[in-house]
């Protein structure tokens, strides 16, 4: 029996393609055949998959599809209907697509109006509780949620690395107010972590970023990870706010490094995490940002409330008042910092390995009806 | 801490701001919703002027002196030469192109500038105006956002 994968790209550092390869490696080490079918991939990677045109499913056989899309892989999805789990990502909402990327504003509405093709499949799986009831609404039956898994063990090793920690004294943070007047350079760093890309509104952030240094602390630094892979013209529209706001030393778009190249280095930088985010299925980064202890502040919406939880501070609306003077009360609120890094471990264990592996298995165990060696094998690796 | 709770201690946190600030009210809005990231008049008067004196002054040198060949002439010296006008050659180019970047931006500034004064005199003329409404005035303060 295999349990084979079928996703429109496979690419590193991207949610969906993280999860997959992590499914794809549990799997292998419980002893199930499984591989990522894709319609593009990174030959860079180790494993990068194989072109979805090769996929045969054996009798048997299940197919793990992962829908974030419409693309060429869809079709191939749908026509083992009858042994899928459809596992729902979330789709970008097409007005924040048109205009920076119309072919994408294609796929994303195609892909909205796919979805109820699969609403007879037999699993269903959601990485949120904000994806599984967009599914309930379109009469889907109730999704299981299986939770992305973060992997915080790299980006601590990232963090701690020599490029990591070059990150660090690039950008010395503050110790906290009042202003460390013994390192000139030190600043209060905010961080955002996320494709450069207009449902992320990194343009409120900078805005936000703007009123804080203008009117509560000057010495501060707004640090946006992340590349515009599709929305060139977001970026472009985001250095030219940047730059009529006269930002442009203090606004650092610092691309996208790999783990190897420090990117972990960006979470230790932080003084606190902010999200203005309008549209997410989740915010892996928001997890991430946990696993540093780093107070989050964040717009409550869409699928950032289910990622933040109760382990940080969420506003109910992104203007930049709001934002900023809700850092700088968390940045000045030890007791509203405590009561939160309480909760934060919770939430990264949460979204940990041994927390995803049990999850999954507890899924191929269901639709397998309960491989007993599956079972024993992980038991014996949690001893 | 609920959601109402939070709502109310950060709008009492932006209204002590405000009047920390001692800004202008319309100057504190801006800021505080962000409803208008667009250099003013002023900012934008100022650019134009930088930019144009940076076209009058700046270390652009659009003709480069040639460079002399050593009368000696060993092959390396002249090779060496050749490459050098090579290099000049492009570098020109690339600055003469930039130049023209800069004019174009110059006058798309220019005409950015113009075109917030006379919107802004339009505005005036509309409150000065007894029979104006106050959805004329949001009309045309109704500038785009990002």
């Amino acid at each position: 029996m295999a349990i084979h994968q079928l996703t429109p790209a496979f690419t590193p550092g991207d949610a969906i393609g993280n999860q997959a390869a992590a499914i794809r490696t549990a799997l292998r080490s419980w002893g199930i055949e499984s591989q990522v079918y894709s319609q593009r991939r990174d030959p860079n990677l180790t494993d990068a998959g194989e072109d979805y045109r090769k996929l045969k499913l054996g009798k048997g056989d299940w197919l793990i599809y992962h829908h974030g899309i419409d693309s060429a892989v869809t079709p191939t999805a749908l026509k083992y209907l009858d042994r899928l789990i459809f596992v729902y990502h979330n789709i970008t909402p097409v007005a924040y697509l048109r205009g920076y990327n119309d072919h994408l504003a294609g796929l994303a509405e195609s892909g909205r109006r796919q979805l109820i093709r699969f609403r007879d499949a037999p699993i269903v799986w959601s990485d949120s509780e904000y994806n599984a009831a967009e599914l309930r609404s379109l009469g889907f039956r109730d999704s299981v949620i299986m939770p992305l898994r973060v992997d915080t063990a790299g980006l601590q090793a990232s963090a701690a690395s020599p490029e990591g920690q070059h990150i660090v004294a690039l950008y010395p943070k503050a110790g906290g107010p009042p202003v460390d007047v013994a390192r000139p350079n030190a600043a209060v760093n905010w961080l955002f972590v996320g494709r450069i890309a207009p449902n992320k509104r990194q343009d409120a952030l900078v805005r936000a970023f703007n009123y804080y240094q203008r009117l509560v602390n000057p010495r501060a630094r707004l640090l946006l990870v992340g590349l515009s892979l599709y929305t060139p013209g977001y970026q472009i529209e985001l250095e030219s706010l940047t730059w009529s706001l006269e930002l442009s030393n203090k606004v650092i778009l610092a691309g996208a490094p790999s783990l190897a190249k420090g990117f972990g280095g960006y979470y230790a930088a932080a003084n606190v995490f902010v999200c203005a985010s309008e549209h997410e299925g989740f915010c892996v980064p928001v997890v991430e940002a946990m696993s540093f202890s780093i107070p989050v502040v964040a717009y409550g919406s869409t699928g950032v409330r289910y990622a933040v939880g109760d382990a940080g501070l969420l506003v109910s609306d992104n203007t930049p008042a709001t934002l900023a003077e809700a850092v700088d009360w968390m940045l000045n609120n030890a007791g509203m910092q405590n009561q939160f890094r309480a909760r934060q471990q919770a939430r990264v264990a949460a979204f940990g390995q041994a927390q995803f592996e049990m999850s999954l298995q507890a899924e191929i165990n269901r639709i397998v009806g309960g491989l007993g060696s599956i079972t024993r094998a992980v038991a014996s690796q949690q001893l | 801490m609920d959601p109402e709770s939070i709502d109310s201690h950060l709008q009492a946190a932006v209204e002590a701001r405000r009047q920390q600030s001692g800004l202008p009210d319309a100057e504190f809005e801006i800021l505080a919703t962000g409803t208008s990231a667009h250099p003013t008049i002023e900012e934008l008067e100022r650019r134009c002027e930088s930019l144009s004196h940076a076209l009058r002054y700046s270390s652009v040198e659009i003709i480069l002196s040639e460079v002399k060949p050593s009368p000696v002439r060993p092959l390396i010296q002249r090779a060496r030469a050749m490459l050098h006008g090579v290099i000049l050659f492009y570098v020109n180019r690339l600055a003469m192109q930039q130049a023209a970047i800069n004019r174009l931006n110059l006058q798309v500034l220019s005409t950015a500038a113009a075109l917030i004064k006379s919107q802004q005199v339009e505005i005036d003329k509309l409150r000065a105006s007894p029979t104006h409404s106050d959805g004329d005035v949001q009309a045309q303060e109704n500038l785009p956002t990002s």
